[in-house]
């Protein structure tokens, strides 16, 4: 029998505000533990949430770039469970009006173009994080509070390739409008998997099962393929019953295991928070955030083929990743040439990159330091080769490059009475090559131009040495 | 002024027990708005009086034991006690006792730092024995606040009894046999609709808030803790089993059950579409008159019959107060701006 997968996800990607979602505590990665947080996120009675404005701009921004239905009126609701990560014993979410239904995303795959629908994008807070450890589990409640976005998918995808295709295109949209960084190592984009098998063809839908939380692409396709695979068998062999239930993805194993299934799911006993009023999401306040959303990665493409005349396929890099384009654009703000730009980001510094196998999302560098050594090459003050061994030490130890070439003496030796003292002095030495090159191997000359870089410890201009070098040859023949 | 406050507002680094022995090791983290604007009013703080608690065993028992804030005015330990009177005690209890109970329209007093029972309905009030001095305390806590979602922007607060005025007093004559009224008040007879429904509606909606609004209390973070669990769900339930009273538990279960997945619809959901439709047809009643009489109590009826006087105001947010008036007892509701008339005419019952 021929069977047919059908997905679903539920993304959540943490909005990039600098404050909580309902408190004034900061909500950046990298806190020590429960450094943020007072009282209100620590779940402390008496304290009253008061919706961040931000938060719920960056939830416009998301519901514009996923072309969705903005609700004129938004709620925000109470979700009651026990769990020590939830401060309060409910956690504030959009359960009644959210702020947007019914958008869509486009993807590519091997396959062509596919519309991808989504039910819903809701804004909910956060909950903190249990830390295990000798014994005991410790609370830790930096996160609690933090604003998210909740995008909710149909069931459209029917297979890993397409989930992928999805979570790349949904970052490229999401980091180009400010929405959030959705960085997915540090949890800042993760996402629930629902799946279900069917035989191909038909319509009514398989029996369901949820993997929360995954936070790598690698191990969201291998748990599909394996999710697949066992809801086959399932089947097919009917060894196994197949039960509407979360499983937890293990990527060490490679293996899912259940978790809790519907029996003991929980009742949320959502209700409208009466702690903050329903919020109007005007057209006039649409249309400020609409205008204020930088340029989409799809228009910076446009504008880097188009006027900037970068090729395709580097302009398809760099607009595959928000912190690529960034740099992108700090080098074209300090003057540098579009095509320079590009060029030093996708043979120098990526080439850094891959050494460190980091994604293009974490490459970090000093964008000033950056764009000045590229001005030292073009003004020809270094040759390239000084350039990469500079460059290398601006990657890894935040080297100046002026400071650096000046220090240590690596400016371009261009002057003619030095260069012709080096050849010189290269040409007494080297008399057996000299030889060689007279009797007519011509190849010689370029061992001699390596001694004249030698000579000048690399800082030779080369073309100014070459010329002088093989006019001398040229005189001693 | 003297002021005391009930124990569920914070006062920083005060033990804030809202009266429950959840709450016994809780020091107040920061202080409730309306302490801090008592103190710069240069009022002086005495103390607390325990509420029962979170303010709500009253919910299920008797509303006639007496509160101590009622004591503590009575002795003249303070000349003010700021109360949160949900479910009406304070309102029954004060002109009973010759004081005076009066209560803010909702989102006019600050409700930051007053640990919460019916987030809806809560609202500071003040208890007092001189007319004079609730107004003075009531305009001095009123006033819009960022940190409270639901503060109404600010108008100016300068309560007062403008004596010489007369008004309109709607008098429902369903609950009222004979009443006489104070020289400044024209009757208008009233519709009380909708009575019945109140209490049920009322009793709904405040177990549901009351056990969301108690979740928070679980044993992990503060509060009372039982000591011998052995696992995470035995932590839960014997912390809450040992640290919260039978009305709150009774509160917690009746409200899990009307935001049921089951129940939501037909109790919890009903239940706001029917106070929407109290606060519409009383609102429209107190565009037309200043303020609207009920009694405080209905002598040969059940709590339950009753409850619907002292839920009515807080269903629509509307102001109230409870004055001894002429012979009676009574409790004036009136719209947010229209607070000076409804003094005025219950301060002239008082004459």
């Amino acid at each position: 029998m021929n069977y047919e997968v059908v997905i679903g996800l539920e993304v959540h990607v943490e909005l990039a505000t600098n404050s909580k979602l309902f408190c004034s505590c900061g909500a950046k990665f990298g806190a020590g533990p429960n450094e943020n947080v007072c009282p209100a996120c620590a779940g402390m009675p008496g304290m009253l949430p008061v919706a961040n404005k931000k938060a719920i701009e960056l939830g416009i921004a998301a519901a514009i770039v996923t072309n969705s239905r903005i609700t004129p009126t938004i709620t925000f609701d109470k979700k009651n469970y026990f769990y020590p990560d939830l401060s309060a014993g409910y956690q504030i979410t959009q359960w009644f009006a959210p702020i947007c239904r019914g958008g869509y995303v486009e993807i590519e795959t091997s396959e062509g173009i596919k519309r991808i629908n989504l039910k819903q994008i809701h804004i909910e807070e956060d909950a903190g994080k249990l830390v295990h450890s000798h014994g005991a589990s410790l609370v830790d409640y930096n996160r609690a509070g933090v604003p998210l976005v909740e995008i909710v998918s149909m069931p459209d995808f029917r297979g890993a390739e397409e989930v992928v295709a999805y979570l790349e295109k949904l970052r490229a949209l999401l980091s180009f409008a400010g929405v959030s960084d959705c960085r997915m190592q540090e949890g800042s984009m993760r996402c629930d998997v629902n799946l279900s098998v069917r035989e191909a063809g038909t319509q009514t839908l398989g029996t369901r099962t949820e993997m929360k939380n995954m936070n790598s692409l690698k191990a969201i396709v291998r748990a599909i393929e394996y999710e697949t695979e066992r809801h086959i068998d399932a089947l097919e062999t009917g060894f196994e019953e197949l039960v509407q239930e979360t499983r937890r993805w293990d990527d060490n194993l490679g293996q899912s295991f259940a978790m809790r299934n519907k029996e003991n799911a929980t009742d949320y006993r959502y209700f409208p928070n009466p702690d903050i009023m329903p919020i109007e999401v005007t057209e006039e306040w649409i249309n400020e955030v609409r205008v204020s959303l930088p340029e989409t990665a799809h228009d910076k493409y446009a504008r880097m083929t188009g006027t900037l005349g970068i090729p395709a396929a580097d302009a398809k890099i760099i607009t595959g990743s928000k912190n690529l384009s960034d740099i992108f654009d700090a080098l074209i703000a300090r003057d540098i040439p579009a095509r320079d730009a590009t060029s030093w980001i996708i043979t120098e510094l990526l080439s850094m990159d891959t050494k460190e196998n980091k994604s293009n999302d974490d490459i970090t560098i000093d964008c000033g330091k950056f764009a000045d050594l590229i001005q030292l090459v073009n003004r020809k003050e270094i040759n390239r080769n000084v350039a990469k061994k500079v460059f290398a030490l601006l990657y890894t130890e935040n080297t100046d490059p002026v400071e650096y070439v000046k220090q240590n003496n690596l400016g371009v030796v261009a002057d003619s009475a030095l260069l012709e003292e080096a050849v010189s002095s290269v040409l007494e030495e080297n008399a057996n090559s000299v030889g060689q090159y007279l009797a007519g191997n011509e190849k010689v000359a370029g061992f001699l131009m390596g001694k004249v870089m030698a000579k000048t410890a690399g800082k030779a201009d080369p073309a100014a040495a070459k010329e002088i070098l093989l006019s001398r040859l040229k005189r001693m023949k | 002024m003297r002021f005391m406050m009930q124990d569920s507002i914070m006062a920083a680094g005060a033990v804030c027990t809202a009266g429950s022995k959840m709450l016994y090791n809780f020091k107040a983290p920061l202080s409730a708005t309306v302490y801090e604007k008592c103190l710069k009013k240069g009022m002086e703080f005495v103390g607390f009086t325990l509420p029962c608690e979170f303010g709500a065993d009253s919910l299920f028992d008797s509303l006639d034991g007496l509160d101590p804030a009622v004591t503590a005015l009575s002795e003249g330990r303070c000349d003010a006690v700021l109360c949160n009177d949900v479910f009406g005690k304070l309102r029954r209890q004060a002109p009973l006792n010759g004081l005076i109970y009066m209560q803010p329209a909702y989102g006019t007093v600050s409700r930051y730092g007053l640990i919460p029972a019916v987030s809806s309905m809560d609202q500071i009030g003040v208890l007092c024995r001189e007319f004079k001095d609730g107004l003075a305390v009531l305009s001095a806590i009123s006033g819009y606040d960022s940190f409270d979602g639901t503060s109404l922007p600010a108008i100016t607060y300068d309560y007062n009894t403008g004596r010489e005025r007369e008004g309109t007093v709607g008098l429902p004559g369903s609950i009222f046999g004979e009443i006489r009224l104070a020289d400044n008040a024209i009757a208008s007879e009233i519709e009380l609709k909708y009575f019945e429904l109140l209490a049920p509606v009322f009793y709904i909606l405040a177990c549901a808030e009351i056990s969301n609004n108690t979740t928070r209390y679980d044993g992990v973070k503060f509060g009372y803790r039982a000591e011998d669990a052995g696992n995470l769900e035995e932590l839960y339930i014997k912390s809450r089993s040992e640290g919260f009273g039978r009305d709150i538990q009774l509160a917690s279960v009746m409200g899990c059950m009307v935001l049921s997945h089951e129940h939501y619809d037909g109790l919890y959901y009903k239940s706001m579409q029917v106070r929407r439709l109290v606060k519409e047809y009383y609102a429209g009643l107190l565009e037309k008159v200043d303020a609207i009489a009920l009694p405080v109590k209905l002598d040969g009826r059940g709590k339950y019959e009753q409850a619907g006087l002292y839920a009515l105001p807080l269903l629509g947010g509307f102001a109230c107060v409870s004055v001894p008036y002429k012979n009676n007892c009574l409790q004036f509701v009136c719209a947010r701006g229209k607070e000076n008339a409804m003094f005025s005419l219950a301060w002239e019952g008082m004459q």
